[in-house]
């Protein structure tokens, strides 16, 4: 008897449905960690009413806190939040001590990403992690609290065995520690960067999201993820480099004090870690489905099944006519649906680099922040 | 752009230096070593590292070719002083050496990369992986190896904890040092029926392993990705799923022609 292989395109769903995570709404959550030489405020009353004062047992000082934003915000949100929180501390009076010790954690909501545009958020992040970590901070380079993907190549490699199982592998607790920490996707359904040094003001952190929204918002113009390696290949190291990080490339470069040779260098190592990434899998047998994730966080897939086995809608039609949106029942979910839900599905994939130029050459979009 | 807080011997005490380093494999001039004790015993205030070269073997016959290092706490200041003792009392051993803390030839005890690790017969590709630990140092813990075989890698990566690879091995510390064979030698050595190896590297990242009938595959990190058609450095064959490793390929400078199948 021959076998065949099955090369039927797979069916492939977003993250939140995927790993039935409950819908989250917002782009961005930041934890940042603080030390002083005098006391912070604490109590949920003296802080902006988005953060929340939590107790870190590895801060020192003479007082130190983390803040913590209570729920993600849209990204055009992050510098009115970071300036209120700074404007508490300045009013308290509060002295920020530096110290090795503290440091800003961003998570990128990724719920409603499917497996391509993660893989190019990944790899795109892989590609400039090097210049990147430089920039947030010297003695973050090598730190075994956020190893960056050069120093811990298994964060590559587990990434793809996620990947590769479309989102059956687990991504174990002691991925926490990279820089570029994966583990956060089956907690919170999110990407925790974890690589910016401890802030004294808040201006480097707002930089900071700016950048991580650079690339976020980039990822979505490669639904297949091979073709930003190659488009490497054709324009080259550094002109690579400034497509990518657009707008910051100079100011980036500048506050390092690279050269164009080290900046180049550097993209071929990280290119060469993002390409075991984005070449895991064949994304032309990879096809987006969208499915709603469930507000209770039930697996939407099973349900489907399950419904179409009992020939019942998961979603009665006219439910949200009848009933507006499930948050006007639910107070837990008391917002619109997340913005991803209007997001279009990816495109279909294609890979050739020829269709890569056509399509990078003569489309106006690229370079451009995503709308979606 | 400012950085944050400097100190002196890298961490801030004694005890957190211990915590990071000790037991651990760090970089030392390019070199790597088991970190033996840090001690804080001389007046400038600068900690003293002792530091064992990586796959050091003792020999035997000679128990006293190391200190004894449980011979005093190793908060204690004796500690350091009767290391000094012992290493004035040796001068020709080869299994210590003292370095100051603030040295910057530890390069911050930054992370350095593995690669392809020969144990016995076989091959694995080794690669760090973070840990939900305090070390900075390199740990057992902290390797992951796959084995560079013609068999299927499903299960992926392997924790060395369960694995083969050990860390305080001259296996790892010539994967560390970058010691490999040239690819003329790794190739004529699997060709020849009077080896045993079944797959030999000879770079950080690649490997020949032996095919059946005489023929020859070539490996990429933990994947086979190639063949070489005619059994020599003359060409290689690349799978079409890997064509993007032709670059990587290429700058090896080994092969006089690469195609992908």
């Amino acid at each position: 008897m021959i076998i065949r292989r099955d090369n039927r395109v797979a069916e492939a769903y977003s993250v939140a449905v995927t790993l039935a995570k409950t819908p989250t709404q917002g782009e961005v959550g930041i934890e940042i960690e603080l030390e002083a030489s005098n006391t912070f405020p604490k109590e949920k009353e003296e802080l902006p009413a988005i953060w929340s004062y939590h107790k870190d047992g590895s801060l020192r000082g003479f007082d130190n806190a983390e803040y913590v934003l209570d729920k993600p915000i849209k990204f055009d949100e992050v510098d009115k939040a970071v300036d209120d929180l700074w404007q508490v501390l300045a009013n308290k009076k509060v002295k920020l001590t530096p110290s090795n010790r503290t440091s800003v954690h961003v998570h990128l909501n990724v719920q409603g990403f499917y497996l391509n545009r993660l893989t190019a958020f990944a790899g795109l992040y892989f590609a400039v992690e090097e210049v990147l970590t430089q920039w947030c901070g010297e003695h973050r380079v090598g730190n075994l609290f956020c190893l960056r993907a050069k120093d811990a190549p298994a964060i590559i490699t587990q990434l793809r065995r996620f990947i590769r199982s479309d989102m059956q592998t687990q991504i174990r607790d002691n991925y926490h520690y990279s820089g570029f920490n994966a583990h956060a996707i089956h907690k919170f359904g999110s990407i925790e960067i974890r690589t910016l040094r401890g802030a004294m003001d808040a201006s480097v952190i707002k930089a900071w999201v700016g950048i991580l929204r650079r690339l976020y918002e980039l990822s979505a113009d490669f639904p297949d993820p091979r073709t930003f390696v190659d488009m490497f290949s054709a324009i080259g190291p550094y002109e690579f480099y400034e497509t990518i990080l657009g707008e910051y490339a100079a100011d980036v470069q500048s506050a390092i004090g690279w050269s164009n040779e080290q900046i180049r260098d550097s993209m071929y190592e990280g290119v060469r870690l993002a390409q075991d990434l984005c070449y895991c899998r064949d994304w032309e047998k990879f096809q987006a489905v969208e499915l709603k994730p469930d507000p209770f966080g039930r697996d939407v897939r099973k349900l489907r099944k399950k419904a179409a086995s009992a020939s019942v809608q998961v979603q009665p039609i006219g439910f949200l006519e009848e009933y507006g949106n499930e948050g006007d029942l639910m107070p837990d979910f008391a917002e619109p649906e997340p913005e991803y839900d209007d997001s279009p599905v990816p495109a279909p994939v294609s890979n050739s680099l020829s269709q890569f130029i056509q399509q990078f050459g003569a489309s106006p979009t690229w370079g451009q922040p995503n709308q979606g | 752009m400012t950085d944050s807080a400097n100190h002196v011997n890298f961490y801030e005490n004694l005890e957190e230096a211990h915590r990071r380093l000790l037991a651990t494999v760090v970089m030392y001039d390019g070199s790597p070593y088991i970190v033996q004790a840090i001690t804080a015993h001389r007046p400038d205030e600068v900690f003293r590292v002792y530091l064992m070269p990586l796959g050091y073997e003792q020999d035997m016959a000679k128990p006293d070719s190391l200190p004894n290092f449980s011979q005093h706490n190793r908060q204690s200041p004796a500690l350091g002083m009767y290391l000094d003792k012992w290493m004035e009392a040796n001068p020709k051993q080869d299994a210590l050496i003292r370095k100051r803390m603030d040295s910057k030839h530890f390069n911050k005890f930054r992370p350095f990369p593995l690669g392809m690790v020969v144990r016995g017969k076989h091959t694995y590709y080794v690669e760090r992986t973070p840990q939900r630990r305090m070390e900075q140092g390199l740990t057992q813990a902290a390797i992951v190896e796959t084995s560079v075989s013609l068999m299927p890698q499903e299960e992926g990566p392997r924790s060395s904890r369960y694995g083969v690879v050990h860390l305080y091995s001259k296996e790892l510390a010539d994967c560390i040092l970058g010691k490999y064979l040239p690819a003329e030698e790794a190739l004529s050595n699997l060709l020849d029926p009077e080896v045993e190896n079944v797959s030999l590297p000879f770079n950080r990242q690649f490997a020949f392993i032996r095919g059946p009938v005489g023929s020859v595959f070539l490996a990429y990190k933990g994947d086979v990705v190639g063949v070489l058609p005619h059994g020599t450095l003359e060409a290689v064959r690349l799978g079409s799923k890997y064509r993007y490793v032709v670059e990587a390929v290429t700058d090896l400078g080994v092969f006089q022609s690469i195609t992908v199948m």
